[in-house]
């Protein structure tokens, strides 16, 4: 099956040997995920804990398709006397764009005719330039969906378990926490959990 | 004597206070909230259809307290989202509802299975309590590994958790709920709702044997009668800010002045019978922020009842 094909949460199981606390952890897990506004963006999760040993593992995989938002998607670019007039249509992005304008051209020669209007000076080519311009990144959701990430991995974890052991790129998450430093078989056991969800 | 609590509105309650104190009850807690008035009354059991009726008249709401004149500690093992809010705070508050004074105590160190403890002080404070409630996890394990918590606590404890387990399976409780643990929603569902009533239950039986421990060998005064005294010949308590200036325990009260200051205010205070106070009771430095925790001694060290 493709990744573009996977449907929300599609494979969702936690597994222990004590059935009725893993049926109440399923339960928390998706309250903190629907908190957090994660459910739409985990694909696959499967979660394995041995309160005995005690040891808490974690795996995921993530949807694909976040698109990032640049300025030329909430910008309008117009050529004016003094260079390149940038007006910010999305109030929300203003500030993070104008930043990142000021740290391309300095801060000096970038006039701000409003709070959500900037002129930027014209320096060779105005269509390459203005390319330039509609491909910085404002708003990159992948980078909240980190944060987010690792902020559901602490709430959901059992608190106490301050031994971490912890793996995240763009497609895939992979988490080890226990009282007890991390035991060789643990991180196999994460292994397999990673193969059977396709990370 | 009966406790209730009182939901009605502002205009006329003063009618049903009095009406309480002529009656010889008792009015253990008052809250105004706007136009709105919620009292935990005590009332003397053959006078419970005068006040029902009176309570009618003025279209109040009057329901049973189970656990009025009582402090409860909810202890969880930390004060970190993993046990807040939602599963302590709405517990704590159904508590209230039922009447009891309650008091969340969140764990310096009560996480994790072998590293869970508790400090002195936190012993000391749970123990200054009628009775303490503890709310554990999800898993049959930790719950039984972590009641060695429970070691030097002498109040009765009852535990709240995840699985469902024989109050035996959980040495050192009283009791035990089943079906709670640790959620992250807020506890609205029937059968959430159906457990806190059987904590208040769990609670309310715990407390009921102790009272009757401390009928078979009964108190000098009264707590209510103590607390009246206090507020009628300790002007000071007025100016607490706390909602409870004197907290009413099943043998005694926290009183919520510093003990250093008013320690012998507070003995000196005298019945119309013409014993002291301090004939009475015992005082003792609470560790919470330093109130005094009275503690009021049986007839069979006084040799009087009054």
């Amino acid at each position: 099956m493709s990744d573009l094909a996977m449907e929300p949460l599609e494979v969702f199981t936690v597994e222990s040997e004590d059935r009725e606390g893993a049926a109440k952890y399923r339960e928390v897990i998706s309250d903190i995920l629907s908190d957090l506004n994660l459910v739409r963006a985990i694909g696959r999760l499967k979660v394995y804990i041995d309160p005995k040993a005690p040891v808490f593992i974690i795996v995921g995989l993530f949807r694909p398709g976040l698109a990032k938002l640049t300025l030329g998607d909430v910008a309008d670019i117009t050529s004016v006397e003094e260079g390149l007039l940038v007006s910010i249509r999305e109030e929300l992005y203003a500030s993070k764009a104008v930043g990142k304008l000021w740290a391309k051209y300095g801060r000096e020669s970038v006039i701000q005719t409003e709070r959500a209007a900037v002129i930027v000076p014209l320096k060779g080519d105005f269509a390459k330039q203005m390319d330039d311009i509609s491909s910085i990144v404002v708003y990159d959701p992948r980078e909240d969906l980190k944060k987010n990430v690792i902020d559901a991995l602490l709430r959901i974890t059992p608190e106490g378990f301050r031994v971490r052991k912890h793996y995240i790129d763009e497609h895939t998450l992979a988490f080890i926490a226990s009282e007890d430093p991390i035991k060789p078989e643990w991180v196999e056991m994460c292994k397999k959990l990673r193969g059977s969800i396709g990370a | 004597m009966e406790p209730f609590i009182f939901q009605g509105g502002l205009y006329k309650h003063e009618e049903f206070e009095e009406l309480v104190e002529d009656l010889g009850g008792y009015i253990l807690q008052k809250n105004v909230l706007q136009l709105d008035v919620i009292m935990v009354v005590l009332v003397p059991n053959a006078d419970i259809p005068v006040v029902e009726a009176k309570a009618r008249e003025l279209l109040a709401k009057l329901t049973k307290a189970p656990l009025a004149g009582a402090e409860v500690a909810v202890v969880t093992p930390t004060l970190a989202y993993q046990h807040l809010p939602h599963l302590a705070c709405d517990i704590a508050e159904y508590l209230r509802r039922s009447g009891s004074k309650t008091n969340m105590i969140g764990l310096a160190r009560g996480v994790g299975k072998r590293l869970a403890q508790l400090t002195a002080k936190e012993v000391d404070l749970i123990n200054e309590h009628d009775a303490a409630l503890f709310l554990y996890g999800n898993f049959r394990e930790c719950i039984r590994e972590k009641t060695k918590l429970f070691q030097d606590i002498e109040v009765p404890i009852v535990v709240a958790g995840g699985p469902m387990m024989e109050a035996s399976e959980v040495p050192g409780c009283e009791a035990y709920v089943g079906g709670l643990g640790r959620m992250m929603h807020r506890l609205r569902q029937k059968d959430e709702t159906a457990r806190m009533d059987a904590i208040v239950a769990a609670i309310g039986k715990v407390l009921d044997e102790r009272r009757a421990e401390f009928d078979k060998d009964p108190l000098s005064v009264s707590p209510p009668r103590v607390k009246a005294e206090i507020e009628k010949q300790v002007p000071d308590i007025q100016d607490s800010i706390s909602p409870t200036p004197v907290t009413l325990n099943l043998n005694g009260a926290r009183i919520k002045l510093p003990y250093d200051e008013y320690k012998d205010t507070i003995l000196n205070v005298r019945f119309d019978e013409g014993v002291y106070m301090r004939e009475v009771v015992s005082l003792s430095k609470s560790r919470m922020k330093g109130y005094i925790v009275l503690r009021i001694k049986p007839k069979s060290e006084t040799g009087f009842v009054i």
